[in-house]
């Protein structure tokens, strides 16, 4: 058996039912401050480039994700916010949840499961919810992740494609580290596309779109928030700790940029690098510049023709214009700094070591 | 259709198959030996040599076939087997039926598929090989890396497929301990420089000399042990392999980097052979093996003249499952005693059966 069968067999059990359409979408707490653009971009590509049916309901509230998992709100509240998060998605008729959050998606796996091995705890919890809001509430026929949803659609994002992640000077793949979200399939692996140990969900996603993923030491290692290691602050240490080991491990494999499927993966593999290049003076991309790290619709979008600085990637704080010459993106360097409105927001203090644009 | 009628069939010429007929024939009876692959011996043709002693698999292999002094079907691919009357009838593909009022399955067992461990990296990385890839580089005398190095470290890993309820497999093959200590014996004669770590669970050496072989491989060739769990693979630039363990005697995590991965694989049930029979699962235990492995029912074996012999009745070495063959065969022996109404004195006076 050849090399490639072996690998495809790992992959042939590690494959999810993802519903063709309408989607009842829940948000992230962080993503779109961190990086506003990139939901918008999301959703725009589902609704107009896919012409999927989405709704986004402004009653939802957080999952509670981070609060649970730092000890501050209690198993049956984040169950009973859970809850009332289908009840909502009963209430606006859609049976498919589509979770934004990485972290949110492993929760709502999560509670699901306790669920079944525990009805009982589910009837309680049904009570709680509707002692409290007077709902009621079914669970989702089909839950899945944003980036499970990209994942599948990407055939089509690609024949819609204006630019591929090819190198335009060289005509080679450019070369792409994929970072999954530890909560995506390291709880429960058959609820990921891959699995746990080697994911497909984005380096599907770069293949199809041309690029070619690095299978590097640290590959699986965490992106270094880890929730207590960063939210405590005197944990930071190892947070960062992590981060450089990653970026140790992936720099001689020179890769092009960094994709990742968690808004928490992202934050972090991008605004450490600065803060790495600051107190060791390192960088890791070519020159001073770093690794940009880009999120899987920043990348699907930026492959189907959307402006740089309209889906927002001026807010990476590693500047991503080496990846834009590279692919060949035609872009003008000088709206970077500019509001929706035109107006000049003058340019952030530029840090020392790390190449900025 | 041809139909060639016998006393016994035996499904599966391996150790366990061969040592069954060779008694069978001594006996006097007229044994059916039916193999699906193109050469009898079984995993004895995957072996290079056996622990403890060391001895050639082929030429225990070669002694066995030629004991046996009679032909053996060869690339039979069973389609069924079915009860006519009290008789067994087992048809092959080419639509021949043999029958017999014995039918032995001596069906062996099969290697874990180290796919199912996916972080352990088997057929991703090129450098992680199995205890079955190693014997078949000892027999080929091509011992190397993927790159046709040869290699300055070597981790052996335990338990791969063994007492791992993740993989559905919760009990421990009994061979694989042994079998890795054994090939890093044979490594360290052929490559005495080499670094040799093994990565243990437990070392379960229960069979003789299997702990002076233990002994001997760390006192004389200088393999070293670490209880320790392995996490996860990965691959280096230069292909050799990173990898990650808990150091379980001092809870610590620990890493190292080796240029080739040994993953000794455990002994799993080979069930290809329950579609073929109805009924035949009520024979399977919990664990996948054939039978129910308590003493009471040892007398008897299976029911209604249905036997089973050797490794698939549990993981066992070469030496167990030619016992048990040979145990199992002569209660065939009484067994078709009964059923022929043929008299005959026992084994040792070599009375042989008059058939009609």
């Amino acid at each position: 058996m050849s090399k490639t069968e072996r690998g495809q067999f790992i992959w042939k059990d590690f494959q999810k039912e993802i519903a063709d359409d309408h989607y009842y979408y829940v948000r992230s707490c962080i993503r779109q401050n961190f990086f506003p653009g990139a939901e918008d971009v999301f959703i725009k590509m589902v609704t107009k480039d896919l012409n999927k049916d989405l709704v986004l309901d402004p009653a939802h509230t957080t999952c509670t994700g981070i609060g649970y998992h730092t000890d501050l709100v209690k198993m049956e509240t984040t169950m009973t916010v859970i809850a009332r998060q289908f009840a909502m998605m009963n209430q606006a008729g859609y049976k498919n949840l589509l979770v934004s959050c990485v972290t949110s998606f492993g929760l709502y796996n999560e509670i699901l499961e306790i669920w079944e091995e525990y009805p009982e705890i589910k009837e309680k919890v049904g009570e709680y919810l509707h002692k409290a809001t007077g709902r009621t509430f079914k669970v989702p026929e089909n839950l899945v992740h944003a980036s499970d949803l990209i994942y599948k659609y990407k055939d089509e994002i690609s024949a819609r494609a204006k630019y591929r992640l090819i190198n335009r000077e060289t005509g080679e793949p450019l070369r792409v580290v994929d970072h999954i979200g530890c909560h995506y399939s390291k709880m429960f692996p058959e609820k990921g596309i891959g699995g746990a140990e080697r994911p497909r969900v984005l380096s599907g996603l770069v293949n199809t779109l041309g690029g070619k993923t690095i299978d590097y030491p640290e590959r699986r290692l965490c992106c270094g928030f880890g929730f207590r290691q960063y939210l405590l602050k005197s944990s930071r240490g190892y947070s960062l700790s992590c981060t450089y080991k990653k970026f140790k491990s992936m720099e001689p494999y020179k890769p092009d940029f960094i994709i990742t499927n968690c808004p928490g993966c992202n934050y972090f593999l991008d605004r450490w690098q600065y803060v790495i290049s600051d107190l060791r003076g390192e960088t890791y991309g070519h020159n001073g510049d770093g690794i940009p790290t880009l999120t899987y619709e920043e990348v699907a979008a930026l492959c189907l023709g959307y402006d740089p600085w309209d889906i927002g990637l001026q807010m990476h704080q590693t500047a991503v214009e080496p990846l834009l010459y590279k692919m060949g993106i035609e872009f003008n360097p000088a709206d970077k700094y500019k509001g929706y409105s035109g107006k000049n927001l003058e340019k952030p203090k530029i840090p020392e070591l790390l190449k900025a644009y | 259709m041809k139909i060639t009628e016998f006393d016994c069939i035996i499904v599966g010429a391996g150790p366990s198959g061969l040592k069954a007929a060779r008694i069978l024939k001594d006996c006097g009876h007229k044994v059916c030996l039916l193999e699906k692959e193109e050469v009898p011996g079984g995993k004895l043709n995957t072996w290079h040599e056996l622990f403890p002693h060391n001895e050639s698999a082929q030429a225990i292999l070669q002694q066995m076939l030629s004991d046996l002094e009679s032909s053996i079907l060869t690339s039979i691919k069973i389609k069924a087997i079915t009860r006519i009357a009290d008789h067994f009838a087992v048809t092959d593909q080419e639509e021949n039926e043999y029958r017999a009022p014995a039918l032995l399955f001596a069906t062996g067992f099969k290697p874990f598929d180290a796919r199912f461990k996916e972080e352990y990296g088997y057929g991703v990385f090129d450098n992680v090989i199995t205890s079955v890839d190693l014997e078949q580089m000892f027999r080929n005398k091509n011992f190397s890396t993927a790159t046709g190095k040869i290699p300055d470290k070597v981790a052996f890993i335990h338990c791969v497929g063994s007492r791992d309820i993740k993989v559905g497999s919760e009990f421990c093959s009994a061979n694989c301990c042994i079998t890795g200590i054994k090939q890093a014996i044979e490594l360290k004669k052929i490559y005495p420089a080499l670094h040799i770590t093994c990565l243990y669970m437990d070392l379960r050496l229960g069979g003789r000399l299997f702990e002076y072989c233990y002994k001997t491989a760390q006192m004389d060739y200088k393999v070293q042990f670490i209880r320790g769990r392995l996490s996860e693979t990965n691959e280096n630039p230069d292909k050799t392999i990173v990898l990650r363990y808990e150091d379980t005697l001092a809870g610590k995590p620990a890493k190292i980097t080796v240029d080739l991965v040994v993953l000794l694989v455990g002994m799993q049930p080979d069930n290809s052979i329950l579609g073929l029979m109805p009924d035949i699962d009520r024979q399977v235990g919990r664990d996948g093996f054939f039978g129910t492995g308590r003493i009471e029912n040892s007398y008897k074996n299976a029911e209604d003249g249905l036997f089973f012999a050797g490794s698939c009745t549990s993981p066992k070495s070469v030496t167990q499952s030619t016992d048990e063959a040979a145990d199992v065969a002569f209660r065939i022996n009484f067994y078709l005693r009964n059923k022929l109404h043929t008299q005959t004195t026992g084994y040792n006076d070599r009375v042989r059966i008059q058939h009609s």
